[in-house]
């Protein structure tokens, strides 16, 4: 019955939820045993012995289900935490660290401002009389500063706060839309394969996010081996690398999904769509405030599908 | 959902059936994208499902018994978006913005929409060139 039990454990184990979900956990508490076998020195022998002793199966199962327990209770810890980590992260920080946030975020724009008078310096040689370093730094400083948001206000103190405040400032400064109030209304209506691709995507941010946590969190076992330390800040080192890739393919996305799908969003209001690029963020600014305050509209008459053409 | 490797799996293992389920135009198609799928050639792999898939899509019952192979309702593929590996190419520099104050001593080019740029000598925001007659 006990194999069985394992078989299927083993089995449920290998499924994508459970090797995304209690994977790391899972490293976690298997690196707590490892640490403290590491500190008592004969832990690992005292450990089997007892557990060679146990000779009741059901103190067995009693065993892997309480493990099973803490392995997902811990698991849903670590879900429930990715997302304060990941503003914090962003540079979202309460009260006591506000201020250390603006004058974090200075910082960068002065930083920024160096790149961009670099960028300025080789814009001005004609494109044709650049040489090829010239044309790769070019496309470099170009793309880099397309991380950062366009308004300096906007501007956060770390890397993964301005990738993803420079996707989200995007829709307000290309079409007038913000993000906050027009994003869950478009996610109902791009379509299917588009949200699946976005939610991947996220899923994908937010993976990374766990395994910082759970990084960070391994630190703990420093009460038993020293290394802990090291390894919890390798861990958390990779998955904020990993956050700031996730978080730029996310960020791209999003634009793209705005770029694409807007006028769907425009449709499903029954908003009139913008005649031309010039005046689209006008309409779109109109078309936010209508969302979330529901003022705005005053000159402006629906457009119903029957009522066209 | 499912991925290409599973999909081509349960093609192969689908073989027997084609004589009924396929025209032999379309069966010698099948077999040829299968060939071509080859193991450590992801985008080869990628190609074959999309060409097995476009061909299955016009038989229902062959598309039927992929689908029992699977053991699923509809065949969903889970492919993840990946940017391109290399870096951006160059796009030409936005709109020329002068100093609104005399055009000829300062120009700089907009990086993106939204952006303020400013004259360090007279402090002002830059405006695009054709708003400014040039100074006489």
């Amino acid at each position: 019955m006990f194999t069985k039990f394992w078989d299927e454990l083993a089995e449920g184990l290998a499924g994508r939820w459970a090797a995304q979900a209690l994977g790391p956990a899972l490293v976690f508490w298997g690196g707590g045993l490892l640490a403290w076998v590491w500190h008592t020195g004969r832990g690992w022998q005292r450990l089997t012995n007892r557990l060679a002793a146990v000779d009741h199966p059901a103190a067995y199962v009693a065993l892997a289900v309480g493990g099973l327990l803490v392995l997902a209770a811990s698991s849903a810890v670590g879900s429930w935490l990715q997302l304060p980590v990941l503003r914090l992260l962003e540079g979202y920080w309460p009260w006591p660290f506000r201020r250390l946030r603006f004058w974090l975020a200075r910082r960068v724009v002065k930083r920024l401002e160096k790149k961009e008078e670099e960028w300025q310096t080789l814009v001005a040689i004609e494109p044709e009389e650049r040489g090829a370093e010239q044309q790769a730094e070019y496309a470099r400083l170009d793309a880099q500063l397309a991380r950062y948001p366009v308004d300096p206000r906007h501007l956060m103190p770390t890397r993964l706060g301005n990738i993803l405040r420079a996707a989200e400032e995007y829709p307000l400064v290309r079409y007038g839309l913000t993000t906050g109030i027009c994003w869950p209304r478009l996610w109902l209506a791009i379509p299917k394969e588009a949200r699946d691709t976005l939610s991947q995507a996220r899923q994908r941010l937010n993976g990374a996010a766990r395994l910082f946590v759970w990084g960070l969190l391994f630190a703990v076992w420093t009460v038993w081996a020293w290394w802990a330390v090291p390894a919890a800040l390798v861990v958390a080192v990779a998955a904020y690398w990993g956050m700031l890739h996730a978080a730029g393919v996310y960020g791209d996305l999003v634009r793209s999904a705005f770029d694409l799908y807007r006028f769907a969003l425009y449709e499903q209001v029954r908003w009139p769509l913008p005649d031309e690029p010039q005046r689209e963020d006008v309409a779109g600014r109109q078309l936010s405030e209508y969302l979330f305050r529901g003022t705005g509209s005053r000159y402006v008459t629906f457009s119903h599908p029957s009522q066209e053409g | 959902m499912v991925n290409d490797r599973d999909i081509l799996q349960a093609v192969r293992r689908t073989r027997d059936e084609w004589g009924s389920t396929l025209g032999a135009k379309e069966a010698e198609d099948l077999a040829k994208w299968l060939d071509k799928a080859v193991d450590d050639d992801p985008e080869a792999i990628r190609q074959a499902t999309n060409r097995v898939l476009e061909i299955l899509q016009k038989h229902p019952r062959a598309l039927t018994g992929v689908r029992r192979e699977l053991g699923v309702e509809e065949i969903e593929i889970l492919r993840m978006y990946e940017p391109p590996p290399g870096g951006l190419d160059e796009v030409p520099a936005g709109t020329l913005m002068v100093c609104p104050v005399d055009p000829d001593h300062c120009r700089k080019r907009l990086r993106q929409k939204g952006q303020t740029l400013f004259c360090p000598e007279h402090g002002v925001a830059l405006v695009p060139a054709g708003s400014v007659a040039p100074k006489e």
